[in-house]
């Protein structure tokens, strides 16, 4: 028994600071007949000397103190043989300690939220970065096909993106030309494809082509994800280009004016981008399509805010 | 009622009133209980509840324990059970907390790397375009 005794100051010395001193101080106080230590008290000291006990202590001084405290009277209450008091005292060191545990560890999270946070958006500006890049090319590259298939270049509606990669030299897709149609035979076609395209939404017609107003064309797929088309649009305006090679098409997106504009822009051109890409997944030549972010925009009468409007356009105009 | 009668009643009366006395003494405990009924059901009720199981078993356990030394007048140990009783409570607090802490840091890092995916994912469709574009493709 008195060996047992005495390896109380081993496990104490591991004690820092002031529960070692508490220890200590109960140590020399009992030690010539101090009982054994209970398997609580035990339990107890190998938490309260874990490897983070200096930070928790750093971070919750006052808890660590009432832990300490409580622990000591323990050790004061099992030397004078009283167990019910032992017990509630080493329960309430171990409460009292397991809290300032808990309190530091959501601090350490807390801390490390603020880094992943930080990290997060800088993730996610990165990746709007890019895909405005991306967009730029894509916009680029139509104009360059456009500039070797047609002559004049198709100027950018944006007015960001353009000119960022002006120095490529890509070479054209081919794509056969617009088949010569007679006016009145042009005529119907343009209100066949009219027709068509009201079931998908609103319609206009003009002399260069029709144009069909969509919502929910394109559907947001949440934080720092991209946009992607509904299939079944796509697969529609997929099959229209197909069978009127006479138009071209563009996509042209606008998003809730309500945003920052530099994110309607940016979230505008990712649409616009989806729905083209599904396009050219399609078989739709890259050339025969373009993608434009055109922000807010403006607000046209009765039209949606977030839309896409999808324009065939008298191929080479 | 007699004077004889009465002065047998009083010590009888005397002894009720002292009986009374430490009932009486110990007439908030009850609330105490009930209010530490109501803070475990609340906080049972947190979405992160489950990862503080065990503590909430033995709030519970020891609310039992308070209930059983009110009835039988031990006011030393309803004393400690109940200070146990609030210490433990804080203890929950501070552990659901920091649960509700890691549960929010997960979701941050499963969103970080989802973007950083994505990133890859567009970094590597950016340079497949340049290609083509410079003739590569």
């Amino acid at each position: 028994m008195a060996t047992r005794s005495h390896t109380r100051p081993a496990r104490a010395a591991r004690l820092p600071g002031v529960p070692g001193l508490l220890a200590g101080l109960a140590l020399l106080a009992g030690c010539a007949s101090a009982p054994p230590p209970s398997p609580d008290i035990r339990a107890f000291e190998i938490q309260r000397g874990a490897d983070d006990a200096d930070a928790v202590v750093g971070d919750e001084p006052a808890l660590a103190r009432q832990a300490d405290a409580a622990y000591a009277r323990a050790l004061d209450a099992h030397a004078d043989g009283d167990a019910r008091l032992r017990i509630h005292e080493i329960h309430m060191a171990d409460i009292y300690w397991r809290t300032a545990v808990a309190r530091h560890e959501r601090l350490r999270l807390s801390n490390e939220q603020v880094i992943a946070d930080q990290t997060l958006r800088d993730a996610r500006a990165e990746l709007e970065a890019l895909r405005v890049d991306i967009a730029a090319l894509e916009e680029s590259e139509v104009r360059e096909a456009a500039r070797a298939a047609q002559g004049p270049a198709v100027s950018s509606s944006t007015g960001v993106i353009s000119g960022q990669l002006g120095g490529t030299t890509a070479a054209a897709p081919e794509v056969p030309a617009a088949p010569a149609i007679a006016p009145a035979e042009a005529s119907a076609r343009r209100a066949e494809l009219a027709r068509l395209l009201a079931g998908l939404g609103p319609v206009a017609e003009s002399a260069d082509g029709v144009w069909v107003t969509l919502v929910g064309a394109v559907v947001e797929q949440g934080a720092g994800q991209a946009p992607a088309a509904e299939p079944v649009v796509a697969d529609l305006l997929g099959l229209l280009v197909d069978q009127y090679p006479e138009y071209d098409l563009s996509v042209e997106a606008y998003v809730d004016a309500g945003r920052d504009p530099s994110v309607a822009l940016m979230r505008s051109q990712a649409v616009a981008l989806a729905l083209r890409t599904a396009l050219v997944e399609r078989g739709v030549a890259r050339s025969r399509v373009k993608g434009i972010g055109r922000g807010a925009g403006d607000r046209n009468g009765d039209l949606p805010a977030d839309r896409v409007e999808v324009r065939f356009v008298t191929a080479g105009r | 009622m007699s004077p004889t009668s009465r002065a047998r009643l009083l010590p009888l009366a005397l002894l009720a009133l002292l009986l009374a006395l430490p009932a009486a003494g110990l007439a908030r405990p009850p609330d105490d209980i009930a209010r530490h009924r109501a803070t475990v059901e609340a906080l049972a009720g947190h979405e992160h509840s489950r990862a503080v199981s065990r503590e909430l078993g033995q709030l519970r356990s020891w609310i039992d324990a308070a209930g059983r030394q009110w009835r039988r007048g031990d006011g030393e140990g309803l004393e400690q059970t109940l200070a146990r009783l609030d210490a433990q409570a804080e203890l929950v607090r501070a552990r659901l907390q920091a649960a509700k802490a890691r549960d929010a840091l997960n979701r941050s890092q499963e969103s970080l790397a989802n973007v950083r995916h994505q990133i890859e994912a567009e970094r590597q469709r950016y340079e497949a375009m340049r290609s083509f574009l410079e003739g590569g493709e």
